[in-house]
């Protein structure tokens, strides 16, 4: 087929675009992942009895806000990685405040306790079921995003995998935060962060392969 | 000046102006004809299928163009991309070093006596994937519009765009390799 030909077929009838697909896209698949998360949690774990109690204190709002802070700042770097051509406004490196916030906490948290109390406070009572958890509750957002990522023009697959898988594993943790009964800094941020992390290495290795356009 | 020019021209196509769409499509198959001549100097046979590929992404894609901003960087991100994606694939392709790979499904083909060239065509037709020979039959041999066809078989308009150039690509190729 000759290049002129293709350019008039390409054009014959062209239909108009919607402006804003991409925000629609995206905003649609975080939704469908958070809500499908949500009845995850509700049918598989439950929320915790306690969590009334919980829920003004300053654990619980780093256990929630370190993961959604991920979500957030994925949600910048997905949508400027969708797009060719745009570069995100701010560097990669903001990825990891976060991160570094929550290991602030715990290694203060670590320091000023009692050697006694260590073990307990890294490995809680449920630091097996953890970094599975947070990685199964991550996959409804994945998969969701990795759909939205498709119809969108990601030109570097394996690393908008893996901001997918980052962002998917922020929604898993602040969902499974509220089931989850550790309240202890060191063991959110060895499990939590492995936990997210597990999403992101699936995903950019899915990406690198199915999000090619 | 031309970023201006291709800019009006995007957004009056992405309104749906079928006229100033194809002039964009013109006008932007040159700029990536040199844009890619100038970066494909030892694979100088890839270019013109790459502008088109490069095209068929620019159309596929073209709800991830943002109305507010400049249209050529866009532009040039996307060919970039083909490009990138392209010499990918030839570099896998060399790795594995299997040519009878892609030879098998036409040397089934040349098996059959077949005397008449629309028999022929039959047979090539056959061999492509359902989505791709359905919008090939009914745009290029029955004469269907690209419309008319998408109503019939309830595929989007750019999927059919898409299928019946790459049914076509596969088809040439074939046709080069059995003659």
């Amino acid at each position: 087929m000759k290049t002129d030909e293709l350019i008039t077929m390409l054009a014959t009838g062209v239909e108009p675009v919607q402006p804003h697909v991409p925000e629609k896209l995206i905003s649609k698949a975080l939704l469908t992942g958070v809500a499908i998360s949500f009845i995850l949690l509700l049918t598989f774990y439950g929320i915790r009895p306690d969590i009334k109690e919980v829920s003004s204190t300053f654990p619980f709002w780093m256990k929630v806000g370190v993961p959604f802070a991920n979500v957030v700042l994925g949600l910048v770097f997905i949508f400027a990685l969708a797009h060719p051509g745009k570069l995100p406004k701010i560097n990669y490196w903001v990825l990891l405040i976060p991160i570094a916030a929550l290991w602030t906490w715990a290694i203060w948290t670590w320091v000023n306790a009692d050697p006694s109390q260590h073990s307990e406070m890294l490995w809680g009572k449920t630091w097996r079921v953890c970094i599975k958890n947070i990685a199964f509750l991550a996959v409804p957002t994945a998969v969701a995003t990795l759909f939205a990522l498709r119809n969108l023009a990601p030109t570097q697959p394996m690393l908008s995998g893996a901001i997918a898988g980052w962002l998917a594993g922020g929604v898993g943790a602040s969902v499974y935060a509220l089931h989850c009964p550790e309240m202890a800094a060191p063991f959110l941020a060895v499990w939590y962060v492995l936990g997210m992390l597990v999403p992101t290495a699936i995903m950019a290795w899915v990406g690198n392969r199915s999000l090619r356009w | 000046m031309i970023e201006e020019e291709l800019r009006q021209l995007m957004l009056m196509a992405l309104d749906g102006h079928a006229a100033s769409y194809q002039l964009l499509l013109q006008q932007t198959s040159g700029l990536i004809r040199a844009y890619l001549r100038r970066r494909l100097v030892r694979v100088p046979d890839e270019v013109e299928d790459l502008v088109q590929e490069t095209l068929l992404a620019i159309h596929t894609k073209r709800h991830t163009y943002r109305r507010e901003e400049p249209f050529t960087p866009w532009l040039y991100a996307v060919a970039r991309y083909k490009m990138i994606d392209c010499l990918r694939r030839r570099s896998q392709h060399e790795a594995l070093n299997d040519p009878f790979d892609d030879e098998v499904e036409w040397l089934a083909i040349s098996d059959h006596d077949a005397n008449d060239s629309k028999k022929d065509l039959d047979k090539l037709l056959e061999t492509l994937p359902e989505n791709q020979r359905l919008s090939i039959q009914h745009t290029k041999l029955d004469g269907l519009s690209v419309a008319e066809t998408a109503a019939i078989t309830g595929m989007s308009v750019s999927a059919i765009k898409v299928s019946v150039h790459r049914g076509m690509k596969t088809l040439a190729k074939m046709w080069k390799e059995q003659a």
